[in-house]
């Protein structure tokens, strides 16, 4: 009971603190982008604010609008996403969640977002935004294959597609941690890829085209899309940072020195992460959609042969 | 018994004198009440499983070897047969007396009950001559699979020896031998050719047939393709079982892949609305037949405790298959009947384009979807698939597995054309019309209709999602093994258990009888103006054009039951924001001056922020 409670607790501080923090975490990669480029930066501690003020004040439309199924599409992607955000082990494993959190679950959850701003953009006239969002679509569906493959080398290592599964071999096998570990860490370089694009969604041309309320949820979907994606990339950057919380561990004091320490490497490598990304993107590294993708898959191929070589040198 | 028989007679002559009933009487209706009944009978025998049957009969069986037999396999692919079959009589009532759609209909569910192999192949030679006469392109397919066909009846009984008795050789018979992997290459040849995957003289065979856009042509479509099915699953699960399958089981999975890939391709290139949809189709079937490649790939090896998981796989995948593209097939016959009678119009109504995007969902694998169920354990069953600990083997699945990303991207990108296909304006014109058309209450049937097909879309992949974390979480079962989804797997053979679909079809049925009666109370619903962002030209109904049609009481009444939602939502609204308001006034002078302070020590601060971070790494590092 004691454990049950405490995993739905912490399910519900780690998914508020996702959505908290989206616009943030947002703000903060453009901000950092803005100082290294040497641009004129907006703060990062006004993006959310901005955000809200100015878009998200409409949402009261909602409950007047006349029409049934079409005001319901971006809520349908804002579902996909807080679910996802709550299936993505963050700080900590064992969640009530735990059980649900296969890493094709959160992948196919994560790409209906770009269907449903494709299909938002029908219920306005503007083809601009309309074409804006048919190539989002079409760049994002195109990752499919990396995150497959990274789905397979998962499944290889650690004989499950569970995170929490990943989680607990890794904390298992500390010894020879390398030999598993390298092709994680090659497949979590490319989904660096996978979130390159993402931080410039709300400047291109084309956002214009939405309605207020629209306009708002949607950049906010993006926002809190792009958390659960670096949290991803947490995660198989050094899944050993996770604390993991089982039902044995009956004396919650335990999890109370566990679970802060977890929360700091989340921060931690969200920090990093940011760091890295507003480098390349200010580098502009492969800033074409294709050579992306291209890269990525690459990336995560090779990161099987690496697995495989480890094997032969076992 | 005599008192059933005569009240049963005494109902009947009641119903007919009061009810003017064609329904009971009208021969044009027996096509639509058999395939009704068969489809209860089906799914009765499929639930309660006990064993097969099999039917000799005395004189003509002797003669020309007619026999019947009914297993779980048989009984399932009846059961979608019949479904779909009522479907179509069902929305088009034409069809019940049209002999190009009962002679294929009659000879598919002979077919599926044929308990001999000559019986069967001689249904199949008909079928496929039929099928070729059908056709409006000249390709060489169809010889080609009736030229397998025959070459498998030559090799099969020459193998059998002593009981290779031409006049008649029964499943059991062929069950308990292992003959060579030959047959099976031929079966899976003419199987390809029923589906449309073998490239001979016109790879595009079913897309040129399917062009016209008829019904019956569709209905031939599906017919074919599921005979198709039923043969690699007949020969390649249950009687191959003792034969070396494992490199046709490979072949199984390369052909399902390269035809899923081909069939994506076209989706994007063709022009007509009908081929597209054939493309569609020919993808989905596609991954089944890759599916059916992986069960039987389990079969041969260690893995057989995944058999279950793939039997789920493999038998939901077919039935919403089947049941999604009927009810795509007839609308596709809709929108053809449009565009005939109003040839000027380009538009197209916005019921049948919502329809078709709520069944995009349903067959694209997006999540939650039904769709997405299919193709999230197909991919699981790809990394469990039984690789051994060879390179090349690892690689392959590799590949499979890409190439199966590859069918996802063209599935869903080839759906979302043929969405498009009437035209961006269109689909924009719909999403805004829909409010109208829900509104009025003399699209009551249209609007049963999108329920109905939401709910389709939308209930098995909850289903599946939720059973499979209880199966994980509550039932402490492992993922391979949890069969109580919707089917149970003897080892000795496959059995199919529908509970699922009982259980989905008792809360349709309960939930369309409780939005139709809720249909009926209801009274006009009037609409309030919208916000400025959406364009609201089309709306006929608005508050204010209509205040003084009706009684004033009435009026208010009605007013009041659409305001009270909004009214209470403002009013917790205002009590929220009142209180923020407040909030923020109070802590809006020392934010702004914390703001201002941040503003001109920024880059102090993002030293002290690295510095933080720093910092934490080497204490967490320890």
């Amino acid at each position: 009971m004691l454990f049950w409670f405490l995993s739905f607790v912490i399910a519900l501080l780690h998914l508020g603190m996702i959505l908290l923090l989206a616009p943030w975490v947002m703000g903060f990669q453009k901000w950092l982008e803005a100082k290294i480029q040497g641009l004129p930066a907006v703060p990062f501690w006004f993006y959310r604010r901005e955000l809200y003020s100015a878009n998200i004040k409409r949402l009261s439309s909602f409950s007047t609008t006349t029409s049934f199924y079409s005001p319901l599409l971006p809520y349908t992607g804002l579902g996909a996403v807080i679910i996802a955000a709550l299936l993505v082990p963050t700080f900590s494993v064992g969640m009530v969640t735990g059980s649900l959190a296969d890493l094709l679950l959160i992948i196919a959850l994560l790409m209906v977002v770009p269907v449903v701003f494709f299909l938002t953009a029908l219920r306005y006239t503007s083809l601009k935004s309309l074409k804006l969002l048919q190539t989002t679509l079409v760049d994002s569906l195109l990752f499919l294959p990396v995150l497959f493959f990274i789905a397979a080398i998962i499944h290889f290592i650690t004989g499950s597609t569970f995170l929490d599964a990943v989680v607990v071999f890794f904390h298992q096998f500390g010894e020879l941690p390398l030999m598993a570990y390298s092709p994680l860490l090659v497949a979590a370089c490319s989904l660096f890829f996978v979130v390159w694009d993402m931080p410039t969604f709300s400047q291109k041309e084309g956002i214009d085209g939405f309605g207020g309320s629209d306009k708002g949820l949607l950049l906010y979907i993006n926002d809190v899309r792009f958390l659960v994606w670096l949290s991803l990339i947490a995660l198989f950057l050094w899944p050993q940072s996770l604390a993991v919380l089982q039902s044995g561990d009956q004396d919650f004091t335990i999890w109370l020195r566990a679970v802060p320490f977890g929360l700091l490497a989340w921060v931690t490598k969200i920090f990093v992460e940011c760091i890295i990304l507003a480098i390349m993107r200010s580098l502009l590294l492969f800033s074409s959609g294709i050579y992306r993708v291209g890269i990525a898959v690459i990336l995560s191929f090779l990161a099987i042969i690496l697995y495989f070589a480890g094997l032969s040198g076992a | 018994m005599l008192i059933v028989v005569f009240i049963g007679l005494q109902g009947g002559i009641a119903a007919k004198r009061y009810y003017q009933g064609r329904a009971l009487t009208g021969l044009e209706n027996a096509p639509l009440i058999l395939s009704v009944i068969g489809c209860f009978l089906t799914f009765i025998y499929s639930v309660f499983y006990l064993s097969s049957i099999s039917l000799i009969i005395p004189i003509l069986g002797k003669i020309f070897g007619i026999s019947f037999y009914l297993d779980s396999l048989n009984s399932f692919c009846l059961f979608c047969l019949f479904f779909c079959g009522a479907l179509f009589i069902f929305f088009k009532k034409e069809l019940g007396v049209s002999h190009y759609f009962l002679l294929p209909y009659v000879n598919v569910t002979l077919l599926l009950l044929a308990g001999n192999l000559f019986f069967v192949i001689g249904l199949l030679a008909f079928l496929i001559m039929m099928n070729y006469g059908l056709s409006i392109g000249k390709s060489l397919a169809p010889f080609v699979g009736l030229a397998s066909l025959f070459l498998g009846i030559i090799l099969l009984p020459a193998q059998m020896g002593e009981q290779g008795n031409f006049a008649y050789l029964s499943f059991e018979t062929i069950r308990q031998i292992s003959f060579s992997p030959w047959v099976l290459f031929c079966v899976l040849i003419t199987s390809g050719a029923l589906m449309g995957f073998v490239p001979f003289s016109q790879w595009r065979m079913n897309i040129a047939r399917q062009g016209k856009g008829d019904v019956v042509y569709s209905f031939m479509h599906l017919l074919l393709s599921m005979a198709g099915i039923y043969l690699l699953l007949r020969f390649y699960i249950d009687l191959g079982k003792h034969s070396e399958t494992y490199w046709l089981s490979f072949l199984v999975k390369i052909l399902g892949v390269i035809a899923a890939c081909y069939a994506g391709w076209q989706s994007l290139v063709v022009k007509q609305f009908h081929e597209r949809v054939s493309c569609l189709y020919i993808l989905g079937n596609a991954v089944l037949v890759q599916t059916i490649g992986i069960v039987t790939s389990f079969m041969g090896s260690d893995h057989q405790q995944s058999i279950a998981f793939a039997n789920d796989a493999l038998y939901f995948g077919l039935f919403v298959q089947f049941v999604g593209f009927t009810f795509v097939f007839l609308l596709s016959g809709f929108l053809k009947d449009y565009y005939n009678a109003k040839p000027k119009e380009t538009l197209i109504p916005s019921s049948i384009l919502i329809s078709l995007f709520l069944l995009s969902f349903l067959l694209s694998g997006l999540p939650p979807f039904a769709g997405f169920s299919v193709f999230c354990e197909n991919l699981q069953l790809l990394l469990f698939m039984p690789s051994g600990h060879y390179l090349s083997n690892s690689l392959l699945g590799i590949l499979i597995i890409g190439l199966n990303a590859a069918i996802l991207i063209l599935g869903v990108l080839g759906w979302i054309r043929l969405i498009l296909t009437g035209g961006t304006g269109s689909l924009q014109k719909a999403f805004s019309e829909l409010s109208e058309y829900l509104s009025l209450k003399f699209f009551a049937e249209v609007k049963i209709g999108i329920y109905f097909l939401f709910i389709i879309t939308l209930l098995p992949g909850l289903i599946f999602i939720i059973a499979r974390s209880v199966a994980v979480n509550v039932m402490g079962l492992s993922l391979s093994s949890h069969n109580f989804l919707t089917f149970s797997v003897d080892p000795q053979q496959t059995v199919f258990m529908p509970w699922l679909i009982a259980v989905l079809l008792t809360v349709i049925m309960l939930i369309i009888t409780w939005v139709a009666r809720k249909e009926k109370k209801k009274t006009y619903d009037f609409l309030l103006r919208d916000s400025i962002a959406q364009p609201n030209i089309h709306r006929s109904v608005i508050v204010e054009e209509t205040s003084f049609s009706f009684g004033q009481a009435c009026f208010e009444s009605m007013l009041k039951r659409r305001f009270s939602l909004i009214t209470s939502f403002s009013t917790v609204n205002y009590v929220i924001f009142k209180n923020l308001l407040r909030f923020k006034k109070n802590c809006l002078s020392y934010t702004h001056r914390l703001n201002l302070l941040t503003w001109q020590y920024q880059n102090f601060l993002m030293l002290f922020v690295l510095a933080i971070v720093l910092i934490s790494i080497s204490f967490v590092a320890r």
